[in-house]
Order: structure tokens, then C-alpha cells, then sequence
């Protein structure tokens, strides 16, 4: 626990002294290393979000999801995602080098352990959207599947050739700050998928269509799960500007001002729609708020923050009215949070430049961008999402999803107390 | 027109609609407290029956043929009068007595007043987890609207052909209502466990998974209740539900 105090004291002891060849200093690795575990962090915001929107019965099921997602996703992200997304990348499409990474100088291993949250990130995302009805094994596999593929190849396309090469996207002047696109928008493209592929819980959609509402079993979780969410954000846009340069103060104002302000659209919002204002409806606004400006917070004056953060707070809002409609149940509101969000935001990023707002050609540059991403993820991932369902199985039994995922795939029961006379356990 | 006659007609009537002990209950209504009032209050009748499900979702219809009916009776075409049956039943409590009129409390839960697994037990040998899937069923169906019941065992049926569970877990939701007097094979736990589990899923697709989990709980807890101390059906419950 004092771990991150004993980082934060080193800034202020250890001298700014720069690499020779690379300028880096060893605040800037303590620095990217504290965001990291800022946005490791993150993880423990999802499950306990992710979590307390399920029912209890479903609470050790969206915990290992989340869990697991740290484990596989670091491993295979060392292994092989790190080498596609930053490898060597002659064509812009995808990096060729890096793969395994054991040797290396000290930035490589921070920059890695910095790369390897954020791809945990993208992975997690599913896992929320799908909640309730989706075979452990297979979320696993669809997992390996974006965290080894689809995400770092993507990632490269803006992000790439740290060891040489250029990413097509960047090359086109793509911006995407910390990955309001890059990571976030990708995560729920692939989580739209799987929420087609899955389709909705048992009863979520009555006979003529109508929503029955499912609540979640414990809506504090939600809260504090928000509060982390937003906690480790600081890490997530401030670590991205890669160095403990001077500007971290101004993007994680703006990375704050945002969030509140998408709590704000939010509740604005159901305000002028004459709808309860809902804790789960504001706390998905502030994280749409921290999604939509995750691209431009380092190029945003804060006022613009605050608009962007305001919209996307209200864009997530519509967008779970949208998802409904259209009959697709995103046990988080994942898709319109992270997908909407971002897309707004990585448009906002070209439109709110600073110095240059406006500018017409940024704004195409980064709905190409926007739309590059859905049009990579999106599809794949369905394949992915289609190939499991067919080969071992997707989605959990009717039997299973309402005795409750945690004792049909855990063989363990969240809240043993309350459930006795809702579930029934595995067959002995 | 005679008492008898009104009440041949409303049983007739009635009869397309509901059955069983549900019939028997409403008849029982009619009887203590609508038989001796006018016939144009036989809206006031069906509007007292408005939480027995054939009778809510068919009023009008209802309302019309016994009108017409009233109107022009045809005795020829009237079942025979039911007072016989009304008072033959094999409860104290829901048994027609003049003096003391079944409320309209009474009607809203017809199944769980007359429902009795141990004595079917006593009289048919039933075994007792036969007996408690046919409560909590029953307990489940009490609060549902009869499409929904239809849909459910519908349901149910299908998936229980499916993962091939034994024929007398079939046969049980075969019948016009979950009975246990059609089966006579003690059920395997483990498909008595099956029945109230697909019984479970077909209430999530028909109201929802909140209301479902709400309703089987209740079920399951005013059976537990019920049978509190009492072996074998304790011990059985607790079996069904893999405590």
C-alpha cells in the first residue's frame, strides 16, 4: 500500500537525469510507471462496476472475467500483441518486431508495462457488455483472440512503430491523445459483436419487444467502481503524454473537468426528459465524459473539455435508449459509453485543436480514423464472436444463465445468504 | 327465473373459461354473494372475480353471452347444475357454507387454499418431491395470467422432451393442471429439480427475470413454510433446491 506514495516521494528525490541517447529521464520512467499502476488500477474500477450492474448471482462470474483479463491479456499482449502494435512497421499496417520483448533498455520495459494496461483495458470492456449469458471458456477465447490481434493491429495503425515505421493512421495525422479510438472505441466495436453474437438475457425483451429493466445487485459497487474509474484515468491521459513533462497538469485538469461534465450531461439530460435521475445513468456519463476526452486531452483548452465531456455524457445517455431499441442488451451500457463516447471524442479532439480549431481537414482525418476502427473491429470480432459460437459454444444454457453463472462455471456463490431460494447449485 | 337455472347458466358459461378448482372457487362467489341480487349485476360479479385471469382477459365476451343467455335461457342447452360439486369439496375452509361466504381474497389465490401435497400423499402414495415440484408450480402459476401459464408449460414440455427427462416429468405437465394424480412414478430428484428450474426460465421469458426470481422465492419460502418440520418433505425441499 505504500507503494504508489514511495513512487509519488521518488519524483521529488530522484534527479531528472536524461539518457543520453533518448532523453528520457528517470522521472519520466517513474512517472510512466506510477500511470501504470494507476491503470492497473482501472481493472479493479471495471469488476466493481461491471459487477454491480450483474445480479448477484453473476457477481464471481464478471469478477474472474475482469481478473482473468490482467492475466491472459498481459501475457499474450508480452508475447505477441506489443510486437504487432509497436514492433517495426515497414508497411503501416502492423509491426514486424518486439515480439516476446526480454531484452531491452529500461524505457522498453516501462513503455511495455505501460502498453500492457492499456491493452487490458481494450480487452475488458467485452466482459461487462456481455455479462450474465456468456461461457467462460469462450469469453476467454475472445479475448486472447482481441488482445493478440485485433486490438494491436489497430493500435498500430495510429500508435505504431516505436522501433521504426509508421502507423498509416498517424501518417495521415490521426489524433488519438491516449485512445478514446485506439482503445476505447475498439474495446466496445468488439463488444457490439459480441452482444449481437450473444444475443440479450433470458427475458431482458418481452414477446412485442418491450424492455423489462434487470437492475444490478449492488449499486454502490457502481459508484465507488466509478470513482476508481476515474481516479486511474489520471493515469491513463497523464502516462500517455510518455514523459513527466510539464503539460501533465493541464491534460489531467482536463481529463477532470470532462468527467464532471459528462455527469453533468447526463443528468442534464434526464432532467429535460423528465426521467429519474439515475446513479448507474450519472456515473456512466462522467466515465463517457473521461472516454470522450481521452483523445484530446492534451490538445483541448479546458473549456472544450468541458463541452466534450458535457456531450458525451449525453451522447452515452441516447445511446443506451438506442441500444434498447434496437434489442441489443449491453449489461453495462459498455457500447455507448466507450463506442459512442469515443467516437465523439476522437472527432472532438480534431475539432477542439487548440490553436486551430475547426479545421476541416483534422476533422476528416479523424473520422477516418473512427471509422478505420469500427470497420476493422467490428467485423472481425463478429467472426471471432460467430467462429466460437459455432465450435464450442458462446452463449450459456437457459438452465445455467438462471441458476446463475457463478456455480454453473465457478462451482462458487457471491452472496451465499441471499440466493438460496433463487438458484439452484450444480448437480452433484 | 330460478336460482337453480342462474346458476346452470353461470356455470355454463363460465365453464368455457376456467376450470377446475378455480371454477369451483368463482362458483362459490356467485353463490354467497351475487345468486339473490339482480341479473344486471353480473357485471358487478365479474368485476369481483377481476383477478382470475380467463375471466379478466374475456369480461366482455363473458358479460355478453350471459346476458344473452339471461335473457333467453335455453335449458336444454345449460349444463347440468353444479351445487352438488360446489359442496363437495374435501376442505372445511373453501367448502360452500351460507353462513360464511368466501371473500374475494379467497378467489385471488385459488390454487394455494386448496392445494394439500401431504394428504395427496396420504390418500395416493404420492411421492413427496412429486408433490413439492406440483406446489411450487402451482404457487408460481397462481400469480400468472393463463397465457402465461401456457406459454410456461409449454415451454417446460419442450425442454423437458429435450434433455429427455423421465416420462412421468413429462406427464405432469401434460395435464390440464399441474397435477399429481396423473403420475404415479416418484420423480427423480434430479428431474423434479429440472421441472421447477425450466418452470423457472419459462416465468423469465413471460414476466421478466426480476418478477421470476421474486415469485420463486416466495414459492419456494411459503412451501418451506409450510412444510417446516415436516419429514420427508423438508428434507426433500431442501434436495430440490441443493441446499
Amino acid at each position: 500500500m505504500y507503494f504508489l506514495p514511495a513512487m509519488l516521494l521518488s519524483l521529488t528525490i530522484v534527479p531528472g537525469i536524461a539518457h543520453a541517447d533518448t532523453g528520457i529521464t528517470s522521472t519520466d520512467i517513474v512517472w510512466i510507471l506510477v500511470s501504470a499502476t494507476l491503470v492497473f488500477f482501472m481493472q479493479a474500477g471495471f469488476a466493481l462496476l461491471e459487477s454491480g450492474m450483474s445480479r448477484a448471482k453473476n457477481a464471481i462470474n464478471v469478477m474472474m472475467k475482469n481478473y482473468i483479463d490482467v492475466c491472459i491479456g498481459s501475457l499474450l499482449f508480452w508475447a505477441v500483441g506489443f510486437g504487432i502494435m509497436f514492433g517495426y512497421n515497414p508497411t503501416g499496417f502492423f509491426g514486424t518486431t518486439a515480439f516476446g520483448l526480454s531484452e531491452g533498455s529500461n524505457w522498453d520495459f516501462t513503455f511495455l508495462l505501460f502498453q500492457t494496461m492499456f491493452a487490458a483495458t481494450a480487452v475488458t470492456i467485452c466482459s461487462g457488455a456481455m455479462a450474465e449469458r456468456t461461457r467462460y471458456t469462450a469469453y476467454l477465447l475472445s479475448a486472447a483472440a482481441i488482445v493478440t490481434f485485433i486490438y494491436p493491429v489497430f493500435g498500430s495503425w495510429a500508435w505504431g512503430g516505436s522501433y521504426g515505421g509508421q502507423g498509416w493512421l498517424a501518417e495521415l495525422g490521426f489524433i488519438d491523445f491516449a485512445g478514446s479510438t485506439v482503445v476505447h472505441s475498439l474495446g466496445a466495436w468488439c463488444a457490439l459483436a459480441g452482444v449481437i453474437a450473444v444475443g440479450a438475457r433470458t427475458g431482458r425483451f418481452d414477446n412485442s419487444g418491450k424492455v423489462r429493466n434487470i437492475p444490478g445487485h449492488n449499486l454502490s459497487l457502481v459508484a465507488l467502481g466509478g470513482f476508481i474509474l476515474w481516479f486511474g484515468w489520471f493515469g491513463f491521459n497523464g502516462g500517455s503524454a510518455l514523459s513527466a513533462s510539464e503539460n501533465i497538469g493541464g491534460i489531467i485538469l482536463n481529463t477532470h473537468l470532462s468527467a464532471a461534465a459528462g455527469a453533468g450531461g447526463a443528468i442534464l439530460l434526464s432532467a429535460l426528459l423528465q426521467r429519474p435521475i439515475l446513479l448507474t445513468t450519472t456515473v456512466n456519463g462522467s466515465l463517457a465524459g473521461l472516454v470522450g476526452i481521452t483523445a484530446g486531452c492534451a490538445t483541448m483548452e479546458p473549456p472544450f473539455a468541458i463541452v466534450t465531456g458535457a456531450v458525451s455524457g449525453v451522447i452515452a445517455t441516447l445511446g443506451q435508449d438506442l441500444m434498447l431499441r434496437w434489442k441489443l442488451d449491453d449489461v453495462v451500457s459498455a457500447i455507448p459509453v466507450h463506442g459512442f463516447a469515443g467516437a465523439w471524442g476522437t472527432i472532438a479532439a480534431g475539432l477542439f485543436f487548440a490553436g486551430d480549431m475547426f479545421d476541416a481537414q483534422r476533422v476528416a482525418t479523424q473520422a477516418i480514423g473512427v471509422i478505420a476502427a469500427f470497420l476493422w473491429a467490428f467485423p472481425l470480432s463478429l467472426l471471432v464472436f460467430t467462429l466460437i459460437r459455432f465450435v464450442i459454444g458462446l452463449r450459456s444454457s437457459k438452465e445455467h444463465e438462471q441458476m446463475g453463472l457463478d456455480c454453473t462455471e465457478h462451482n462458487e456463490v457471491g452472496y451465499p445468504e441471499f440466493q438460496q431460494n433463487i438458484t439452484f447449485r450444480q448437480e452433484p | 327465473m330460478s336460482p337453480d337455472i342462474k346458476r346452470r347458466i353461470v356455470f355454463t358459461i363460465l365453464s368455457d373459461y376456467i376450470v377446475g378448482e378455480e371454477l369451483r372457487q368463482v362458483m362459490i362467489l356467485w353463490q354467497a354473494e351475487f345468486s339473490e341480487r339482480s341479473r344486471y349485476e353480473l357485471n358487478q360479479f365479474l368485476g369481483a372475480c377481476r383477478d382470475v385471469p380467463g375471466i379478466q382477459q374475456n369480461r366482455i365476451e363473458i358479460l355478453s353471452r350471459l346476458v344473452r343467455m339471461v335473457m333467453a335461457a335455453n335449458e336444454s342447452d345449460l349444463k347440468p347444475d353444479p351445487i352438488n360439486w360446489m359442496n363437495s369439496a374435501d376442505d372445511a375452509e373453501t367448502s360452500f357454507t351460507p353462513s360464511e361466504p368466501v371473500t374475494k381474497e379467497e378467489i385471488r389465490r385459488p390454487q394455494q387454499t386448496t392445494f394439500r401435497p401431504s394428504q395427496l400423499q396420504k390418500t395416493s402414495g404420492t411421492a413427496p418431491q412429486n408433490s413439492l415440484v406440483a406446489e411450487v408450480v402451482n404457487m408460481l402459476f397462481s400469480r400468472l395470467r393463463s397465457d402465461q401459464i401456457r406459454s410456461i408449460k409449454s415451454y417446460v414440455l419442450s425442454a423437458a422432451q429435450k434433455k429427455k427427462l423421465q416420462p412421468a416429468a413429462v406427464a405432469m405437465f401434460e395435464q390440464p393442471d399441474i397435477s399429481v394424480s396423473a403420475v404415479h412414478t416418484p420423480l427423480e430428484i434430479r428431474d423434479a429439480r429440472k421441472l421447477i428450474n425450466f418452470t423457472y426460465i419459462g416465468c423469465c421469458e413471460a414476466i421478466g427475470p426480476v418478477d421470476a426470481d421474486l415469485l420463486l422465492s416466495k414459492a419456494v419460502r411459503e412451501v418451506g413454510e409450510k412444510y417446516r418440520g415436516d419429514e420427508p418433505y423438508a428434507t426433500c425441499l431442501n434436495q430440490l433446491l441443493g441446499r
